[in-house]
């Protein structure tokens, strides 16, 4: 194996290995999307604060966030000494990294009218996950394939089950084994977050499909009904029936699972 | 406390605390969802009956046929009290 995690074991580079393994990975959910009707979207690395806020992010997962810095004007001779950028000589942005590629997805429909939409993109997400990070499952920087489904509340849940389905068909047809079962998001602790997990783990909000690691149980694809979450901050909600669910593939976790159970796909 | 009076408590929380239009008409059987409350305002609703009664539901609790009407969240929370 010639990949190489960075020194906190945070980050992961591929060869052209792994890196054929991940595209593959990809482009079979990517056609899975498209097979659905999607269009493909492309979205940065970095996300506004405002964008954030109004997709409740701060309120539910602040743990997660990464900001974006930069050098200060008068600081650029100590930094070229110090060789590091530090808190002395960097200024806060109001920019952070995006933890989850759809936030980027509702704004770009902000105002809109249509019955659904299915849309798709490729991208680098970052979470901050107490330093749990172990340099093969578990990344701060990491890459999902993220399948964004709007429309009404038939239409959403009816397009999950779907892909669920295709999902669950294909990791028994490469014989990678594994089990969906129901999950929740990991909320910040407070009194309105124990409800909203305990009311998604109720209803079925949320499920993930998992394989077994070294003993550890590791999601690769999670599947999300948001109701109107997102569609009513938006403005894309202008019946009052329209609704969104996201799926998210993780790819460098696809990675692992195929290289830890030597499945060649 | 009986159910009437858990009744006209629901009924009041739900319109006080701004997850549906205050004007809206409801019966003890009008179907909450066709009033807009959809499931974030559901959330709210349950922090405000945790709040007003002083307990906390069980994730048993939290299924949305519980939170249909006014009379599914009284009998609901008529059995918790």
């Amino acid at each position: 194996m010639s990949s190489f995690t960075g020194e906190n074991k945070n980050y992961i580079c591929y060869d052209e290995n792994e890196t054929q393994l991940m595209n593959v990975i990809d482009d079979k959910f990517r056609k899975e999307a498209l097979s659905l009707g999607a269009v493909e979207y492309h979205i940065p690395a970095m996300i506004d604060q405002d964008v954030l806020s109004k997709c409740g992010y701060f309120s539910s997962f602040p743990q997660h966030l990464t900001l974006a810095a930069h050098a200060k004007r008068n600081a650029y001779q100590q930094i070229a000494e110090n060789k590091c950028i530090c808190e002395k000589t960097a200024i806060v942005a109001r920019s952070y990294f995006t933890p989850a590629a759809c936030l980027h997805i509702y704004p770009m429909l902000e105002n809109q009218d249509f019955t659904h939409k299915v849309i798709t993109t490729k991208a680098r997400v970052y979470r901050y996950e107490n330093e749990q990070f172990d340099g093969f499952t578990r990344f701060w920087d990491f890459t999902v394939r993220e399948i964004v489904f709007v429309g009404n509340i038939d239409y959403v849940v009816k397009c999950i089950e779907n892909i669920k389905s295709k999902t669950w068909d294909y990791i028994k047809e490469i014989g990678l084994p594994g089990e969906i079962h129901s999950a929740t998001d990991s909320f910040y602790p407070s009194k309105r977050n124990s409800v909203k997990q305990k009311f998604q783990l109720s209803n079925s909000l949320k499920h993930e499909l998992s394989v077994k690691i070294d003993e550890r149980v590791v999601a690769i694809v999670s599947f999300n009904f948001h109701d109107t979450h997102f569609s009513k901050p938006f403005h894309f909600d202008k019946t009052g029936s329209i609704v969104t669910g996201c799926v998210g593939y993780g790819l460098e976790r696809w990675v692992a699972a195929l290289k830890y159970y030597n499945i060649k796909i | 406390m009986d159910i009437y009076e858990i009744k006209k408590e629901v009924h009041d929380i739900i319109l006080l605390s701004d997850i549906i239009s205050p004007d809206t008409i409801l019966e003890d059987d009008t179907l909450l969802s066709e009033c807009g409350l959809d499931s974030i305002g559901i959330v709210e609703l349950i922090i405000s009956i945790e709040e007003k009664y002083a307990f906390e539901f069980s994730s048993n609790d939290l299924y949305l046929k519980n939170f249909k009407t006014i009379n599914s969240i009284s009998s609901l929370v008529y059995r918790l009290v």
